[in-house]
């Protein structure tokens, strides 16, 4: 009951002695309630003050004390700025209570935050979601349904915050399905610094030099052995020789591209877009769009459902480029660097030795390497 | 011409209340609460004694530091040190006085 005074305000009147009886049944009378101590003091309800004043206009009481909420405000009804500001801080809480302002995910070591976020918008489940409109056991349900990634999932509340805990599915590759019978043929020419055997009969041995297709594993188990065939298996590693070539045209032809300009830009509060600049005009295909979306944190490290997002603009235009000679050395040397990557990604570097020459058209840069890989691969009877 | 009727603001109804009276108990120790339904007026009201008036009852509720709480429906809720309650018809009341 105290809460309820001081939400919706209270007076307290003190009654005379001798109309104290008279103020209970004036009261009574009028269905009204209300307590009299034994000091003689009524509590009454701020906003109903009318209805007790009318019901004690005969009997003389006086008004000892008052407060509440109310009260307050009405006392300070001329300082405008306290009391919209308190009403609007209010009504914002209220308000942002609704919202899912913040996801956080524990319990990933592989997948990324940012998938299982993405993995949660896709079952409708995403910062500036109104809680009302979810229903936390169904979002677990439907992610766990059509997930790849994830094997348990559970979703708390707590104040605005979903925290997310999941469990990555343990992933199972089966291995691959071998045909009954098989050798193990080398795939290209190669030294051989290591072999393995699983299963079958090992043809070679380390610092043997073999050239492509030849045997390596057999399939085939000698007489002696026991006899029989086998789907040949094992790792066979060797010393591999390769040239990773790029060459770069003098004359080329590339995008170049202008000064950004700002184009639009927005704050996503919640989902609410405020648009707080926009150029009007045509978009056409001879410019590039650049988008820029930035999500604000506390203390850089908790999200606050707050986006800022910006779209700039830039003329592009293709432009007949005439390289220099070192900028073609540069751009070679860049490129090679990245086939190299992606060509050696499986493979251990042992040697590597890089020659590049000017030529007609450009210039040629070439990496001979040597480096130890997996030269095994399985090849069964029918295939040969 | 159709007429419109009026509506006629009527006073509170009591009908719904039984006649007579009923005491609730609820004992703490020496602080005694007791509900009277069925109340129509206060005769007297002090820090020891209070006067409840019903159709025909007269109630006298005896005691130290007694509070009273007026509720809709004619209840009334007295809290105190209660140390009686007396019972005597309303008619004999007026007719001693």
């Amino acid at each position: 009951m105290k809460l309820y005074y001081f939400i919706f305000g209270y007076l307290n009147v003190l009654i005379s002695g001798e109309e104290r009886a008279e103020a209970v049944t004036a009261l009574l009378r009028r269905g009204l309630t209300g307590k009299i101590s034994e000091n003689g003091i009524l509590r009454v309800p701020f906003f109903k003050r009318k209805r007790y004043e009318n019901a004690l206009k005969n009997i003389s009481h006086t008004t000892v004390r008052s407060g509440g909420l109310p009260v307050i405000l009405l006392n300070n009804k001329r300082r405008y700025g306290i009391i919209s500001g308190l009403i609007l801080l209010a009504a914002i809480y209220v308000l942002t209570s609704f919202f899912v302002w913040d996801i956080r995910i524990t319990g990933n070591e592989k997948i990324s935050d940012t998938i299982i976020l993405d993995e949660l918008s896709d079952v409708g489940f995403e910062t500036g979601n109104t809680w009302r409109s979810l229903s936390l056991g169904e979002v677990e349900g439907r992610l766990l349904e059509v997930s790849e990634n994830i094997g348990w999932i559970n979703i708390n509340r707590r104040g605005n915050v979903a925290y997310v805990t999941v469990k990555e599915k343990a992933i199972y590759k089966p291995s691959e399905e071998k045909a009954a019978f098989s050798n193990v043929v080398a795939s290209c020419d190669a030294v051989i610094e290591e072999i393995t055997v699983r299963s079958g009969v090992a043809c070679v041995k380390v610092g043997d030099t073999v050239k492509a297709g030849e045997l390596l594993i057999s399939g085939i188990i000698p007489n002696e052995l026991g006899g029989g065939f086998v789907g040949a298996d094992g790792d066979v590693f060797g010393r591999v020789a390769k040239d990773i070539t790029v060459e770069i045209e003098r004359n080329e032809t590339v995008m170049a591209y202008g000064e950004e300009k700002l184009y639009k830009a927005s704050i996503k509060i919640f989902k609410l877009p405020i648009n707080i600049f926009k150029k009007y005009g045509k978009l056409d295909n001879s410019c590039a769009i650049i988008e820029d979306v930035k999500e604000c944190t506390l203390f850089g490290k908790y999200r606050i459902p707050i986006v800022l997002e910006r779209l700039y603009v830039t003329e592009k235009t293709e432009v007949q480029k005439n390289y220099t000679d070192a900028e073609l050395m540069s751009i070679a040397s860049l490129r090679l660097a990245e086939l190299r990557f992606i060509r050696l990604a499986e493979a251990e570097l042992m040697k590597i030795r890089t020659d590049g020459e000017f030529t007609e058209r450009g210039y040629r840069m070439t990496s001979y390497v040597t480096v130890l890989e997996n030269i095994g691969e399985t090849r069964s009877f029918t295939d040969e | 011409m159709t007429q419109k009727k009026k509506k006629e603001k009527t006073p509170i109804s009591h009908k719904g209340v039984l006649p007579g009276f009923r005491i609730e108990a609820d004992g703490r120790g020496n602080f005694l609460s007791v509900t009277f339904i069925g109340i129509a007026s206060i005769k007297e009201f002090s820090n020891t004694e209070i006067n409840l008036l019903t159709k025909r009852e007269l109630l006298i509720v005896c005691g130290k530091k007694l509070e009273i709480s007026v509720f809709e429906n004619k209840t009334v809720q007295i809290q105190g040190e209660i140390e009686e309650i007396k019972f005597s018809s309303a008619k004999e009341t007026r007719r001693n006085r």
